[in-house]
């Protein structure tokens, strides 16, 4: 009898985009997206209380410099590690928590069809919300310097956005391991991210070269923010192209050991 | 007999807690239950036969193949958990649809087998309500109704009517017996002794993480000699009946309630006895307007093999 069967991957496939959808779908609903929007509209509320505070105060920083200072603080080491922590970590674990498991795995789902449509999902919806978080006061303040800006950057707007998907990708699938892996994966995640990623990086030598924000920041084309003692390190960039397949190296190899976890796991839902 | 599902010297422990001990076992086609209190090993044996979880020792086969991440296997089998676990904000029929599509239904399809299959289980009118505001009842009755969306050959349900009043029991109780008959395979686990016995004759008992005994009632009975056998009459002239019945020498005990006119005899060999007690009736005339045996509820057997 089970011969007969043909699990084609065309049908697993279209089996992975059913789970996408509804996995988004669950996303968007929730109040934690509300949440991580609100935290993804901080740039532009930052870039909009800047103008207002340019007009009254008669500031010298270009809009261009102070978008480059946001990228380089909130954006970077702020919003796109939060919202990797916090959907890439809890795409998987949702379901365990709710004990829903039980019935994706009584289907005839492949491991790795569940596993990447939950990625792409926690992937697609970091990726709305950072594309938000990155045009939005890119647009405000191009515009508020000379509107032609905006075409004229553009390039810089292209390369922003590289990093921030880059990123996206790599954080989601260190995290979606993490959730396989580990118990109480958002607290890991949070611990990681803001405390071993924001500091190790500015240690130079190979130790920086541990931590994925040092490959962002290598192809980031602003200055990262960092504090006066850490900056006396002076950790140097590695190259650009060195920097993206090492992201994706790291994405290709988060994902796999997620996928040999998920097979070798037990999930106990009692 | 053709075997669907083998256990060899099957062993589970989590850590030092020993869930299955060295069980072997074939499930043949028909409905199995599977009984024995919380924490017998029922619910680990089903997660080993759906494939979720590992044996520490031993092998586990259905239809012929390892099921520990064999997805292909998922289309012969629907499974009803034993968790009360939902997508509460989906409605019954969008998450009746994808659990169909899950199973490679276009979503159309998908959608009329969840509307034909929702009809069924009596869940039509409440549809495209959140399963959240369902009842206890309504939630099992989902569940049961998720395992079937894809006309499974095989059946595992855990604990199905916990939580079900009693028309949600009985009408459980004739889908499992109108399955069987469609020729399904279906293995049911409970710890209510009479539920199973409404299903099936056709039991494994277990204790421990052991089996106790596997067979019909009748079989499981007979595998213990000694475990005197039960039976209630009520009769116009019980004490007469109990002199007589004292005479036939598998007849151990007889206790009488003259208020009541009833007696409750036991014997070591029913069948036999059931033979002299007909012979009795008729010889002597007597009016009897009641016979039963304990015996036969299940929850004797197994508070006997427990002790």
């Amino acid at each position: 009898m089970l011969e007969a069967v043909r699990l084609s991957y065309k049908k697993q496939l279209s089996i992975s985009v059913v789970i996408f959808r509804m996995t988004v779908k669950n996303i968007i609903k929730t109040r934690r997206t509300l949440f991580m929007f609100l935290i993804s509209a901080s740039t532009l509320l930052v870039a909009l209380l800047y103008l207002v505070l340019r007009e009254s105060d008669n500031m010298g920083i270009s809009g261009y410099a102070f978008f480059a200072y946001i990228m380089g603080t909130l954006q970077i080491r702020g919003i796109l590690l939060l919202l990797s922590v916090f959907y890439g970590s809890t795409v998987f674990s949702d379901e365990l928590d709710r004990k829903t498991l039980v019935y994706l795995q009584s289907r005839p789902v492949s491991g790795w069809s569940l596993l990447l449509a939950k990625y792409f999902s926690s992937f697609a919806i970091t990726a709305v919300l950072l594309v938000f978080s990155t045009t939005a006061p890119y647009l405000v303040l191009m515009a508020a310097d000379n509107p032609a800006d905006i075409i004229k950057n553009l390039d810089i707007l292209g390369i922003d956005l590289l990093v921030m998907l880059l990123g996206a990708a790599a954080y989601n699938a260190l995290m979606l391991m993490a959730s396989i892996l580990l118990k109480k994966p958002v607290l890991w995640g949070l611990t990681f991210t803001l405390l071993w990623e924001n500091t190790v990086v500015n240690i130079p030598a190979l130790i920086n070269k541990f931590t994925l924000l040092h490959w962002l920041q290598s192809i980031f084309p602003h200055p990262a923010a960092t504090n006066e003692f850490l900056s006396l390190l002076n950790p140097k960039p590695s190259s650009i192209q060195t920097s993206i397949t090492m992201l994706l190296i790291l994405t290709m190899i988060f994902l796999l050991v997620s996928g040999f976890a998920y097979r070798r796991k037990e999930f106990k839902l009692n | 007999m053709k075997t669907l599902i083998n256990f060899e010297n099957v062993s589970r422990w989590y850590g030092e807690v020993i869930a299955l001990n060295d069980i072997s076992i074939n499930i043949p086609p028909g409905v199995t239950g599977l009984l024995g209190p919380n924490g017998a090993g029922k619910s680990t044996f089903l997660n080993l036969v759906t494939g979720r979880l590992n044996p520490s020792k031993g092998k586990v086969t259905v239809l012929g193949e390892d099921p520990r991440n064999n997805f292909k296997l998922a289309r012969f089998y629907g499974f009803v958990p034993e968790q009360d676990a939902y997508y509460e904000k989906l409605s019954g029929l969008d998450f009746m649809t994808y659990m169909a599509q899950l199973h490679g239904f276009e979503r159309k399809a998908a959608k009329r087998a969840s509307m034909e299959i929702l009809e069924r289980h009596n869940l039509i009118t409440h549809m495209n309500k959140p399963v959240a505001a369902y009842s206890k009842g309504m939630r099992q009755r989902i569940k049961l109704a998720q395992a079937l969306i894809h006309d499974p050959e095989i059946l595992y349900l855990d604990e199905p009517m916990n939580g079900m009043d009693p028309i949600g029991r009985n009408e459980t109780i004739d889908l499992v017996k109108k399955l069987s008959s469609a020729g399904k395979t279906i293995i049911v686990s409970s710890h209510i002794l009479h539920e199973v016995e409404a299903m099936t004759q056709q039991i494994i008992l277990m204790h421990n993480g052991k089996i106790l005994a596997e067979g019909i009632v009748q079989e499981i009975r007979g595998l213990i000699d000694e475990y005197p056998h039960n039976v209630i009459i009520h009769t116009d002239r019980a004490r007469e009946m109990a002199s007589q019945l004292l005479n036939y020498d598998d007849v151990i005990d007889i206790n009488i309630e003259d208020k009541q006119n009833r007696l409750k005899v036991q014997s070591k060999e029913p069948e036999k006895f059931y033979q002299n007690l007909v012979a009795t009736i008729v010889e002597n005339g007597y009016n009897v307007t009641y016979i039963d045996s304990p015996d036969d509820n299940l929850q004797s057997v197994f508070k006997y093999l427990v002790k």
